[in-house]
């Protein structure tokens, strides 16, 4: 495997910069929050850690986060003690604003060594083992191109992989010899990924201006999907279990792990396991990671009591992280209120700002209707209060104001088991497509990514009261895929860039107005540039793209006449020239729809922050459309993401089981 | 595969796309529109040590609120006190437009007198904004110009013909992509324009527009702009020995100018358009002479002393030995200043007035080529800095600009220098209140440039050595290639050793406080040894100057100075 630390560094020093810089910027009631946290968990004991509300921000993570807390304390106390005193609210003296920001900063080391590790796993991937359908349908394609690496690729998966020795040989040897010259793609494959997981816009915002932790716990479940990826599933499922102690916005994601595990660890290579159990351990111990008992083929019908070894084994693990969290506040019997802190049901379906999913749409209808009807209804003859519907003026004040329930005025209700019905049913089809698998080999690293990012999608649209941020949760894993497919490097540049712009209104102070726009831009266009050459190269092949990659864009701004005779490669396609041509290649990866919607981004930011600000009428009478319009915009982007992701695990599922009953 | 591919890597992923870069180099400038100055605006208690904000103010409320005759004279609203209007010209229009723009948003602001020390949000934000803006209509396009002029081309590169086609364009895009950004991202000039409150970015940018000018063979656009230049900031005086040189070889020796009668007219062209041009800046002040002097008072105020708090130049480092301040009286320093500053800047002059020679000196050419200006501007520049009267630790920008633009040239030289300078500078900044933007800048800086401007290096020094043309190299160019190559081969040790002895002065700053009765120890030690290597990249340029072939080749690949603290 090729390393070159001399980049990752670079853009790791690059990005700590960026959070340096950010240091002074804007800080959100969150950073009181963390520092009313700091303060209770180093003076109080464990017992009034959820009890104790001298503050309104009272401590709403799992246990583990307290405990996080806790250890920075231990440090805190040698900055500045006053800030560990409970009853010192809003108390942000110089060093406490240093040491917090600079615990964020220090803390994502989690997430760059987490990124650097999916990193270099990434470049590993060949075609062949990348995720989608994409292996399907492209191959012979690539091939007219003269694309011999995936040639060779593609030749080492069609051989049936007998044994696991074989299998891993077979890798080993694409690995190190044909696939010398797709080496240089997959390293660039690799620093992609790195800068889109260690840079993304929208969690230096939320990390490192607006003030929270996201960065260590992304860190952690990018370390879980790794280890997933790479065949250790135990490590895998316990670091997930560690992970939901420390922010229970995790949950969602629950069922995937589940039926991951059950069917792929614990029964992996027995009769009630996945058809594709060989080249799994196949798979395994050619990265050289995987459990002494690679050689599961050859025992295969011996595995009931293996099967429940490893459920002892995850059982007995699982249990014991949550014991471990839990555990002291289920002795003190506090668990009736640890559950109630955690879960506030009490809040409402919607955040203060909507957040941009399913839930956004609903609600700006439900707005809309509830301005519309009083003047429309007479006309139609219809009697409002007949009807049961009594609107309330003051309804048009939904979005903006402080945390509070909303009640719709004319739509039905939405309740907390309806949301988690929906996210459940959202699920379905992608737990049911994992656990019929797709027969082909290393389908768990295939799909493990996509299916995790799929559920933290799902709870995003569907949930109850969420918040913005957890978009980031859907957005990064979502990045591995994006380096892999140009199906998902459309979806992560969609889905990132309404997922970042609708975090934009959280920084709302005029300091930081450029600061965020900048971030946003600078991210979308950097993503969007390499990730369309990393595609356009899988389209042309290495050598052409090369040609055209080299430099491209200043290069073509600088001597275009050179760029023409520059490129005298044999095979000068049409799609070459198209892909050489334009600066913005990374444009090409994108469909007229979704280009024309990114470009509303212009005008919806043109009207929030210009037309709006300048007209005093339209404040006056319509304070909360900014807001209104921005997560509504940015759900569309969301959603479509989400039912086009959905359609493919619908798919998948059906194709699944068919085959499933065909065996 | 050494650590520093990271340059061809990002290229090759599009890091390098204009957009990255033009986002990226603005992105650095903006977050510190957040940074509080309050504590750093109390011109009345520390008159020499305050930030420029309210300095800044002031100038943009006389020029708001005065007739423009008055704004230079002395009154009791404009006050030479408290922050007069003392730069010329061009800059008062400017505050002009910006004092427009601050009316328009918050009118409190540019009230004269009442708005002294005035300073809400809203207003630093606009402040903030308006140099951002100068900085993305003058100081980046001149940027892209002047790499384009200097490295866009590959025919500049004709010298290393003899290496093979491929590498040498792969030398020239990652030479161009390398002065791009140690253009944009130089540290000092963005942490003192954007975090202690200058508009230095518009007579750098327009000083960078007139070396692209000359260097595209529009000489007489040159010396307009750089006449714009220096109306706009008096600091700008520091290139002009060098364009001055420059012009008049040009107009002595360009091949167009056969003959004495088309020389003096050459000479006579560039004469009146630089007399134009001062005379539409100065348009207004020109009714009568008093305003003239009043203007010029105001601009060089003598009065002020030989150097202000510490500079890392020659007369504070030396004042620790001697007490030149209180041993000589002022008049006999600014005539020793004036003589010691023209003798270091006369080489480079002579080197681009003079014609080519039958023998090369060193082994280069002579003559006023384009890199030769580069190299003389920088030599010029470091010659003020070094010895001139009345130097502000500021002043180190001016050096860096033709520093920073030869980056495709001096790789390692510009990847170094820069964050020198900043380090320099490390003792305003802290008063300033923006040290961390000084780390994370710096920080930002040596992650972009330090890999790929050593494998540049290498790549230079290589095809040099490789090259025909050191047949005709003199024993000295032999030396310098001997030690650049040996300090090459060394640079890990070198450049950690260099960055660990900044970080011990820093940490012995943070950690120990000075002696009673040295109370200014830390602040010595910062300039003694930001002064050791200016000192020293001041004699390599110097050395280079006249190494530089009159070809329009490279100079020599690398430099063999260090930073040594």
């Amino acid at each position: 495997m090729i390393t070159n630390a001399g980049a990752f560094l670079q853009l790791a020093v690059i990005a700590t910069a960026i959070k340096l810089l950010l240091v002074p910027t804007y800080r959100s009631t969150d950073f009181e929050v963390h520092r009313n946290w700091l303060a209770i968990t180093h003076s109080l004991p464990i017992s009034k850690w959820y009890i104790e509300e001298t503050s309104e921000w009272t401590l709403d993570y799992p246990p583990f986060f307290a405990w996080f807390e806790w250890v920075l304390s231990q440090i805190a106390r040698f900055v500045d003690p006053a800030m560990l005193v409970v009853e010192n609210l809003e108390y942000a003296s110089g060093r406490t604003v240093l040491f917090q920001r600079l615990s964020v900063i220090v803390m994502d080391a989690v997430l760059l060594a987490a990124a650097y590790a999916l990193a270099r796993d990434v470049s590993s991937d060949d075609a062949s083992s990348r995720p989608g359908g994409e292996g399907k349908s492209k191959p012979k394609k690539l091939q007219g191109l003269g694309l011999q690496a995936d040639v060779a690729a593609d030749q080492t998966t069609a051989a049936p992989a007998t044994t696991s020795h074989s299998a891993s040989i077979g890798r080993g040897h694409g690995n190190s010899s044909i696939r010398s010259e797709s080496s240089g793609s997959n390293m660039r494959r690799s620093i992609v990924l790195f800068f889109l997981l260690s840079c993304n816009a929208g969690l230096l915002l939320v990390d490192h201006v607006h003030f929270q932790y996201n960065g260590v716990m992304m860190g952690l479940l990018l370390w879980s999907l790794y280890a997933a990826r790479s065949g250790r599933h135990l490590l895998s499922g316990l670091l997930f279990a560690a992970l939901l102690n420390l922010k229970h916005l995790f949950l969602y994601a629950a069922p995937v792990y589940f039926v991951y595990l059950l069917r792929h660890y614990c029964c992996e290579g027995t009769v009630l396991g996945p058809a594709c159990a060989e080249a799994e351990s196949g798979a395994r111990s050619s990265t050289g990671k995987g459990s002494s008992k690679g050689s599961s083929s050859t025992r295969k019908g011996f595995g009931l009591g293996r099967v429940v070894v490893r459920l002892a084994l995850l059982g007995a693990g699982v249990l014991a992280v949550f014991g471990v969290s839990f555990g002291p506040f289920i002795m003190m019997q506090q668990m009736p209120q640890v559950l109630r802190r955690l879960f506030p049901f009490g809040r409402g379906l919607l955040h203060a700002y909507w957040a941009a999913n399913a839930w956004a749409p609903y609600a700006a209808a439900d707005k809309l209707l509830a301005a519309a009807l009083p003047r429309v209804a007479p006309w139609l003859g219809l009697d409002l209060e007949k009807l049961g519907l009594r609107i309330e003026p003051g309804a048009a004040n939904m979005a903006g104001g402080l945390v509070r329930v909303s009640r719709f005025s004319v739509l039905p209700q939405v309740s907390p088991a309806a949301t988690a019905l929906a996210v459940l049913l959202a699920l379905t089809p992608c737990l049911a497509a994992l656990w019929a698998g797709d027969g082909r080999p290393g389908y768990m690293r295939r799909s493990i990514v996509r299916s995790v990012s799929y559920s933290f999608l799902s709870g995003f649209v569907f949930g109850y009261h969420v918040h913005e941020k957890a978009v980031l949760v859907a957005l990064l894993p979502l990045a591995v895929d994006a380096v892999l497919t140009p199906s998902a490097a459309r979806r992560f540049l969609l889905l990132g860039t309404a997922g970042n712009y609708g975090l934009l209104p959280l920084i709302f102070r005029p300091q930081e107005y450029g600061t965020k726009i900048l971030l946003f831009l600078s991210y979308f266009f950097v993503s969007m540039v390499a990730l369309g050459s990393i595609h356009a190269e899988v389209q042309l092949g290495p050598r052409e793209a090369g040609v055209a990659d080299d430099g491209a864009a200043l290069q073509a701004l600088f001597s275009p006449s050179k760029m023409q005779d520059g490129s005298t490669s044999p095979v000068k396609s049409g799609l070459e020239r198209r892909t050489v041509k334009s600066p913005m290649k990374g444009a090409a990866v994108f469909g007229r729809m979704t280009k024309l919607y990114l470009a509303g981004f212009l005008a919806v930011e043109l009207y929030v922050s210009i037309v709006h600000e300048a007209v005093p009428a339209l404040r006056r009478r319509l304070p909360f459309v900014p807001l209104m319009l921005t997560s509504v915009y940015c759900s569309i982007g969301v959603l479509t993401v989400w039912v086009d992701m959905a359609t493919e695990w619908v798919c998948e599922a059906s194709l699944g089981w068919r085959k499933r009953r065909k065996h | 595969m050494p650590p520093n591919m990271g340059i061809t890597r990002l290229s090759g992923i599009g890091w390098n796309s204009l957009s990255t870069c033009l986002s990226g180099s603005v992105l650095p400038r903006e977050p510190k529109l957040c940074y509080s100055k309050e504590e750093v605006c109390h011109p009345q208690v520390q008159p020499s040590l305050v930030g420029f904000s309210a300095e800044g103010a002031q100038p943009r409320c006389l020029s708001h609120s005065l007739p423009l005759p008055l704004r230079y004279t002395d009154s009791p609203v404009n006050n030479s006190s408290y922050w007069p209007l003392d730069y010329p010209p061009l800059s008062g229009y400017q505050s002009w437009l910006c004092g427009q723009a601050m009316r328009a948003v918050e009118p409190a602001s540019v009230e004269l007198v009442k708005s002294h020390g005035y300073e809400t949000p809203t207003s630093k934000i606009v402040m903030r904004w308006t140099v951002i803006t100068a900085d993305l209509l003058v100081y980046i396009p001149a940027c892209l110009a002047a790499v384009y002029v200097f490295y866009g081309t590959s025919s500049s590169l004709s010298s290393s013909s003899s290496s093979p086609s491929g590498s040498a364009a792969a030398i020239s895009r990652r030479a161009r992509v390398l002065a791009l950004i140690a253009l944009l991202f130089n540290p000092a000039a963005i942490v003192i324009d954007h975090g202690h409150f200058q508009y230095n970015s518009i007579s750098l940018g327009l000083t960078l527009a007139a070396v692209a000018a000359i260097g595209a063979g529009r000489q007489l656009l040159g010396a307009a702009l750089f006449s714009l230049a220096l109306n706009h900031k008096q600091m700008a005086l520091f290139f002009a020995p060098a364009f001055f040189a420059h012009l008049l070889g040009w107009a002595l020796h360009s091949q167009r100018h056969r003959g004495l009668g088309p020389k003096i007219l050459a000479v006579g062209k560039l004469g009146l358009t630089v007399i134009a041009t001062f005379a539409v800046c100065w348009a207004p002040y020109l009714s009568s002479k008093e305003a003239v002097l009043q203007v010029f008072t105001r601009i060089f105020p003598v009065r002020r002393g030989l150097y202000e708090d510490y500079v890392a130049n020659w007369w504070c480092t030396s004042s620790l030995l001697i007490k030149w301040k209180a041993k000589f009286p002022a008049h006999i320093l600014l005539r020793a200043a004036a003589a010691t500053t023209l003798a270091a800047g006369a080489p480079a002059m002579a080197h681009q007035i003079m014609g080519r020679p039958a023998r090369p000196i060193g082994g280069g050419g002579r003559g006023p080529t384009r890199w030769g200006l580069l190299r003389c501007l920088a030599n010029s520049a470091f010659a003020f800095y070094m010895f001139s009267y009345q130097v502000h630790e500021k002043s180190i920008l001016l050096p860096l600009l033709p520093v920073t633009l030869l980056a495709g040239e001096e790789p390692t030289l510009a990847a170094w220098l820069p964050i020198l300078a900043a380090f320099s500078m490390f003792p305003l900044l802290e008063r300033d209140g923006v040290a961390l933007p000084y780390i994370s800048l710096c920080a930002l800086y040596g992650a972009v440039m330090a890999g790929p401007a050593l494998s540049l290096a290498r790549q230079l020094h290589q095809a040099q050595a490789s090259s025909k043309a050191r047949r005709r190299s003199g024993w000295l160019k032999l030396a310098v290639t001997g030690l650049s190559g040996w300090a090459l081969r060394h640079w890990a040790v070198l450049a950690s050793l260099a960055v660990a002895g900044n970080l011990a002065l820093h940490a012995a700053r943070l950690i120990l406080p000075p002696p009673e009765r040295l109370p200014w120890l830390h602040d010595r030690a910062f300039i003694t040894a930001a002064f050791g290597g200016f000192a020293l990249t001041f004699i390599y340029l110097q050395i280079s100057q006249w190494l530089e072939g009159d070809d329009g080749g490279r100079g020599p690949a690398v430099t063999a100075q260090r930073k040594r603290d």
